[in-house]
């Protein structure tokens, strides 16, 4: 019996935000008060446009590069704990919800079966391409 | 008797009715790929107000789209208040989900049914199904929008 496909994955249990990042490309976890890194942290749901709470206590994960480039210190708000994920329980985003705005920051989603909090799995080097600016207007009607 | 058929066929559309709030819409039968019962779906930061999250489908995440954005009087989706039925459709744009608070079965409807939108808003048609005018979802000119490539009006 093969042991069925998983992705193991460090999550951050933000309110304003559930997020993970593939375990085998974080280097580090500190306290946010032990950070010593010359730039501040990369806050997830801030740069989303998600930050409408103060979120948990903080530490800083330091994540590599998906090719080798450099690390990323990325905020981490909230319990971390390490996880693993049924593959094909994890999705890439649908490119209509792409072309619809879905940032590049956010590249996959782990929609649990039983309907619980879903996750979304992190690509912190596209955090520069990444604003938080408001979603577009919607429009009222359709009448091509 | 099969061009018969074939003709009745032909001077007919399926459609599907569906009520979101107190507003009923019809969708082309042949958009509908399965209805199913209640469903939770995620929401995604950043979208448009068209597309609103995502749900699982077929060991795939797919795009929830909110007819509440497009058409007046139809009540936005809210987060962690998901709708009675989720319909599946196909999109110019692929795969999406609409949810929605009521299904009807499919009906065949003559083409004269269906004209350019006078009583309702929302979409460039609308169709009579049994004495009730409603709009005829253009989901593709939606998804288009959703997907930034078409204007809006």
């Amino acid at each position: 019996m093969t042991r069925p496909s998983v992705r193991s994955v460090l999550s951050v249990d933000d309110d304003r935000l559930f997020w993970a990042v593939d375990a085998d490309r974080v280097r580090s976890v500190t306290r946010d008060a032990d950070w010593r890194g010359d730039a501040a942290p990369l806050d997830i749901a801030a740069r989303l446009g998600t930050d409408d709470g103060p979120g948990g206590a903080a530490r800083v994960v330091v994540v590599q590069g998906p090719t080798g480039d450099g690390p990323i210190a990325v905020l981490a708000r909230g319990p971390v704990s390490l996880s693993e994920l049924p593959a094909d329980e994890v999705h890439p985003i649908p490119d209509l919800v792409r072309r619809a705005g879905c940032p590049p920051l956010l590249a996959a989603v782990h929609l649990p079966p039983d309907g619980a909090r879903p996750l979304f799995l992190i690509e912190p080097q596209f955090a520069a391409s990444t604003e938080a600016t408001p979603a577009p207007s919607a429009p009222r009607s359709i009448d091509p | 008797m099969e061009t018969a058929h074939h003709t009745e066929a032909e001077a007919s559309v399926d459609l599907v009715p569906v009520r979101l709030g107190e507003v009923w819409l019809a969708l082309e039968a042949d958009r509908v790929l399965e209805v199913l019962g209640q469903q939770a779906w995620a929401p995604v930061p950043g979208t448009s107000p068209l597309v609103r999250g995502v749900l699982p489908w077929r060991a795939r995440a797919v795009a929830v789209l909110d007819l509440g954005a497009a058409i007046p009087d139809v009540p936005p989706l809210e987060e962690g208040a998901p709708r009675s039925r989720l319909t599946v459709v196909r999109t110019s744009q692929g795969t999406a989900a609409v949810p929605v608070d009521a299904v009807r079965e499919v009906c065949a409807v003559p083409h004269d049914a269906v004209r350019p939108a006078e009583a309702t808003a929302g979409a460039a048609r609308e169709v009579t199904v049994d004495g009730r005018w409603m709009p005829l979802v253009d989901l593709d000119a939606l998804a288009d929008v959703a997907a930034g490539e078409e204007d809006t009006p």
